[in-house]
């Protein structure tokens, strides 16, 4: 193993963050997204209720914060040696031929997650405007079923003779158009005046959206129960649930998919700084704002709205059938009866729509500064490349029926868990730990406690490989031959997508090695 | 609402509410402190 120099910082001329505020409000806007309003509270009723904030808080402590620090520390460390994305970084500081290839999945990752969740940040803003302009339907006696077909019609059911296409609405298509066009355009003004000042503004405004609809929600007649009906059904502990594995691993799952870790953003990012900028604190904030978000505003709105509007039985119901029917069928359905229900949709759209924003940039950031800096692209043209690559890769999600589910199964849930236990391993074990730790102190006041040294070298990969190896058995085990693997079918459009992710992956592996050979050919290692 | 319910949501919301706030404080005076 060979180390590269811990001294020998390269002077470049990367763009920077202008104020640490900033630097905090975007990396918690990358982290901060749909899921802190969907998928927490979903994953807390499952599994436990208040009980489940044991294991929660447990992750986030043993694996959360420490991987928070690490991948801050990382990103930092490499934007001084002109790296700011996880090929340069990894194969500086591993100086093996396969270290830039495990790097890859740092670009492939937030690439292919860009590629389906930018089609789901438009249908938020889609909904958010059709609720203010009072094109959704009239609720009628079965609300849930007609916002469900409403969704049907919106995102596009299976055309008729072709039950692998799906056919969207028009504007659903019109929404995705204006949405990646929103994604480009910000991506064009970089990083201080395009994503931190998005980030300024929106995160302010998400907080103040989300603290509305948390008041509105707390302060509704009771209907089928009351909204302390609903908090009780999200908080009222089930004990025993902390003897089952699977409430672990949902705890965790949720801390890591949540704090966005295992994505090469929070490294891209942080490659903005300077060397001498604090990661500690700023890294800890982040976590802190997240949190703030996930717990106390994303589990009082939608779980306790459904308890008030249809009771414990129905919102079992609606809990078990998961984020996007919380979403996008029974949100609607409540707005539509609900007193004033048009402006508190829009409001409730468009808080998603500003969460999924400020990480859908996250996303795109760090194949753009992998082009500008291994291969000169200027920001601008990079922005619009990106935009043209995006669009045409969105088709598969739009169009081909289950494509989304596949790219979500492995970007989303598999690639995150394994680039954070290489890193892990890599920064506290071939790195060296005490180094990794001398690095990531360097600036700041604020010291880590032991214990998290501990947590980052013994228990973090151990927890990693648990949460990866059960979730893995589990669905292996559990995977009904019917559906695939991934849960979307088994139709030629599986097969397309998951080519097109091998394909997608092998092209950014030779980009990387193109981009190290050139550099090593320049001097620039 | 159970008891139950209420201990745990009341220390979730404390400690989420708690740390940010600290967080937020410290980095605003720090930047103070840098600043002069």
């Amino acid at each position: 193993v060979h180390l590269a120099p811990l001294d020998q910082p390269m002077t470049t001329d990367r763009e920077r963050w202008t104020m640490r505020l900033g630097v905090v409000l975007a990396m918690a806007g990358g982290a901060v997204g749909l899921g802190n309003f969907l998928r927490f509270p979903v994953q807390a009723a499952r599994n436990g209720g208040g009980a489940f904030l044991i294991p929660y808080f447990v992750s986030l402590i043993v694996m959360g914060i420490p991987l928070m620090w690490l991948e801050w520390a990382m990103g930092r460390w490499g934007g001084a040696r002109g790296h700011g994305t996880t090929p340069g970084m990894f194969q500086l500081m591993w100086r093996h031929p396969v270290a830039k290839y495990l790097g890859v999945l740092g670009l492939f990752t937030p690439t292919v997650i860009m590629i389906y969740y930018t089609y789901i940040e438009s249908w938020t803003l889609g909904y958010s405007v059709l609720h203010l302009l009072g094109h959704v339907p009239a609720p009628g006696p079965d609300a849930l079923g007609t916002f469900a077909g409403f969704k049907d019609a919106y995102v596009g059911v299976p055309r008729a003779g072709a039950p692998n296409l799906l056919a969207p609405a028009a504007v659903a298509y019109a929404f995705f158009l204006v949405t990646l066009a929103l994604n480009v355009w910000i991506l064009m003004h970089g990083v201080a005046r395009g994503i931190e000042l998005l980030a300024r503004i929106a995160m302010p405004m998400l907080v103040a959206f989300a603290v509305v609809l948390v008041a509105w929600v707390l302060t509704l007649s009771p209907r089928a129960a009351s909204p302390l009906d609903g908090l009780g059904y999200l908080w009222n502990p089930n004990l025993s649930a902390l003897l089952d594995f699977d409430v672990w691993l949902a705890a965790a799952g949720q801390i890591f998919f949540s704090l966005a870790l295992g994505m090469g953003t929070i490294q891209c990012y942080a490659s903005y700084l300077r060397e001498s900028d604090d990661v500690m604190l700023t890294g800890l904030s982040t976590t802190a704002t997240n949190e703030f978000v996930e717990v106390v505003l994303g589990g009082s709105i939608a779980i306790p709205a459904a308890v008030t509007f249809f009771g414990l039985t129905e919102t079992r119901t609606i809990a078990e059938s998961g984020s996007f029917y919380l979403g996008f069928v029974s949100m609607p359905a409540i707005f539509a009866t609900a007193p004033g229900g048009a402006v508190f949709g829009a409001l409730w759209f468009a808080l998603l729509f500003l969460a999924g924003l400020t990480t859908s940039v996250a996303m795109l950031q760090p194949v753009s500064c992998f082009l500008q800096e291994e291969f000169g692209v200027g920001r601008r043209a990079a922005a619009v490349l990106l935009g043209v690559a995006f669009l045409v890769t969105t088709h598969l999600c739009i169009f081909l029926r289950g494509a989304l589910d596949v790219m979500d199964f492995w970007a989303g849930t598999v690639a995150p868990s394994v680039l954070a236990l290489i890193e892990a391993v890599l920064l506290m074990w071939i790195f060296g730990g005490r180094r990794t730790w001398a690095e990531m102190h360097r600036g700041a006041d604020l010291r880590a406690p032991t214990l998290f040294y501990v947590c980052a070298r013994y228990l973090t990969p151990v927890f990693l490989i648990v949460i990866l190896g059960g979730w893995l058995w589990q669905t292996v085990a559990g995977a009904d031959p019917a559906h695939g693997l991934e849960g979307a079918g088994t139709g030629w459009p599986i097969w397309v997508t998951r080519v097109f992710l091998v394909a997608l992956y092998v092209a950014f592996g030779l980009l990387a090695r193109t981009a190290w050979r050139r550099r090593e050919r320049e001097g620039r290692t | 609402v159970t008891a139950g319910g209420w201990i745990f949501m009341g220390v979730a919301w404390a400690l989420a509410t708690g740390v940010v706030v600290w967080c937020y404080v410290r980095l605003l005076r720090d930047d103070a402190e840098r600043r002069r």
